[in-house]
């Protein structure tokens, strides 16, 4: 097999090799820049009649686009029916060539989509609600929805009771908190429609601009997005996951939304037994 | 028959997503399957439904981790942040073993997430195998690497790959997952003779065999484990299991996935080719071996 080939170090080879397979623009652009010159391609790929060291090297470099933009399709499959798939294509490439994957979990790939598409905005000094913004605020949504689907539960916590309506009323000492699946946002957007339109396989119309906030939950393995009044928001915002009492996260939602003690309480009667319900918060007795 | 003292668990599918509703609805003794073989990196952080059904399964069944991010001949230093996920996960599933491949995936802190080919030189048989022998310390086990399907070669192996793969067994005690699919992928974009690579292993090292389908690209094999085996594919199943005398068999099947009972029914395949009910699938004597050529698809133009 030898061909009394110098043998680079091996640092050096596969770092030569990764940057040539995942370069933007292909394999041809990541052989034809600055840093690779050290090494030739035919100098260190063995070739064939029916494959060129370069062909070689681009079914891995295909292979690496195919596999990641496979991953986002797949994760982010409502903005891909929003914006069809050569416009979502076109971001997912640009992402992945901008932040090239750094974890060893391919769950990792997606959690700074939301963030890219954000930052390069068209027009990202227009006001709230505008159409160019509306990309960013449902990858948010569905990275939720898949995080809600990945984290630890309430399907496994055996504190996790219901709760009836008198409880919440009669029980002193009632401490609330939130599991690990939940995740809360403030979008301007309404999106609820977009993503059941999107699930039922068809293509969603551009959402109406309106400030939304959501509860991504998730309860008997099935992920929700529910969406909040904002004194609701506000309360699981206070629970966190180390919880609170319940007397405190009322107090709490009744101040960020100027309501007043009684509104919240006649509220959390009739919600919280369903918030419950839904995995969007854990009660237990005592603090 | 044992080796390294790893059981053979008969055969297996891998455990895919789409296919959690099937295994949660039927009963264990029907899923027709003897063990499962699950990616782990799909169930490191996960702790919602998959993470409920693997448990259900494990519950039933022998389960086996596989993974694809070990990244065993990589210059950068192990990941331990992943090893202690890894060996954790495997504290909850109790895996009959933890298998990965001879590759490397990333260098410099990026990932590929794909199992990119080692330069098969003495330099790197060093390499990796003082890594794996970290890596079984730090698991407590002995771990099982894969021969991957490969699409380049480097100018400066020197080595053929199952040499190497050979003298690693041999060095470190690992144990060897003996992909055929990947031997007859590799037999054919690099031109060598699948039949030489399978007798060259040291067969006391293989504990498990892969059967998976390949796509033809025309001027090379592409593995997608989205089709059924291909039929030139099972005489190099069958010699692996004669000369093995037997070891766990395990059907991939990643992209277009079937229904559950169409996978079994591939998987039943193996079995027949094991009792000798397939008259193709006769092993590969080594007798007519050099009459053979690498196996190909019809109209390939050979190198």
């Amino acid at each position: 097999m030898s061909e009394a080939v110098s043998e680079p170090d091996l640092a050096a080879l596969q770092g030569w090799m990764l940057a040539a397979c995942t370069a933007a623009g292909g394999v041809s652009e990541g052989l034809r820049s600055g840093e690779r010159d050290a090494l030739e391609v035919s100098a260190v790929v063995r070739g064939s009649r029916r494959l060129s060291p370069e062909d070689r090297l681009a079914i891995y470099a295909k292979g690496y686009l195919a596999r990641l933009l496979g991953c986002l399709r797949a994760e982010f499959p409502a903005l891909r029916a929003l914006a069809g798939d050569q416009v979502f294509d076109l971001f997912a490439q640009a992402y992945i060539w901008a932040r090239p994957p750094a974890s060893y979990s391919l769950f990792d790939l997606g959690a700074g989509f939301p963030g890219f598409l954000e930052e390069t905005r068209p027009r990202p000094v227009e006001s709230a609600g505008s159409p160019d913004a509306v990309p960013a605020a449902l990858a948010r949504l569905e990275r939720a929805r898949l995080e809600a689907r990945h984290a630890p539960g309430v399907e496994t916590d055996l504190a996790h009771r219901p709760i009836d309506p008198v409880s919440v009323m009669t029980t002193p000492d009632l401490a609330v908190r939130a599991p690990e699946s939940l995740r809360l946002l403030r979008l301007d957007f309404a999106l609820v429609e977009t993503l059941a339109v999107a699930d039922r396989g068809d293509r969603p119309a551009v959402p109406p601009p309106g400030e939304t906030y959501y509860a991504v939950a998730r309860s008997r393995y099935r992920v929700r997005v529910h969406v909040l009044a904002a004194w609701e928001h506000a309360f699981l915002q206070a629970c966190g996951t180390g919880g609170v009492s319940l007397q405190t996260a009322a107090g709490f939602a009744a101040q960020a939304c100027e309501l007043g003690s009684d509104e919240v309480w006649a509220g959390l009667l009739t919600w919280l037994p369903l918030a419950v319900d839904a995995g969007m918060a854990t009660v237990r007795q005592g603090h | 028959m044992s080796r390294l003292g790893l059981p053979n668990l008969g055969d297996g599918v891998g455990l895919r997503d789409v296919h959690f509703r099937h295994l949660l609805d039927t009963p264990p003794q029907a899923w027709g399957v003897d063990w499962l073989e699950i990616i782990s990196e799909n169930f490191l952080d996960d702790h919602g439904f998959a993470a409920h059904v693997l448990d259900h399964v494990a519950a039933h069944r022998p389960v086996v981790m596989h993974g694809v991010s070990l990244s065993i001949g990589s210059a950068d230093p192990l990941d331990m942040v992943y090893l202690r996920k890894l060996r954790a996960l495997a504290e909850r599933v109790r895996p009959a073993w933890i298998s990965d491949h001879l590759c490397w995936t990333g260098i410099n802190g990026a990932v590929s997430h794909d199992l990119l080919p080692m330069p098969l030189t003495r330099r790197s048989l060093e390499h990796v195998a003082g890594r794996v022998k970290a890596v079984q310390e730090y698991l407590g086990c002995p771990l099982v690497l894969e021969n991957p399907s490969t699409y380049l070669e480097f100018r400066v192996s020197q080595i053929p790959e199952w040499e190497f793969l050979g003298m690693l067994a041999q060095d470190t005690g690992c144990g060897l997952l003996l992909d055929v699919n990947n031997v007859f992928v590799s037999a054919f974009n690099h031109s060598f003779d699948p039949v030489a690579y399978i007798e060259g292993l040291p067969v006391d090292h293989i504990v498990q065999v892969h059967l998976a389908g390949p796509s033809d690209h025309g001027a090379y094999l592409l593995d997608t484990h989205d089709q059924p085996v291909p039929e030139q594919v099972w005489p190099l199943y069958a010699l692996a299991q004669q000369r093995t005398g037997g070891v766990a068999t395990l059907l991939e099947w990643d992209a277009d996935i079937p229904p559950f009972p169409d996978l079994v029914a591939e998987l039943a395949k193996a079995k027949d080719i094991r009792a000798g009910r397939a008259p193709h699938a006769e092993p590969v004597r080594p007798a007519a071996r050099v009459a053979t050529p690498p196996p190909h698809f019809p109209g390939d133009p050979g190198l």
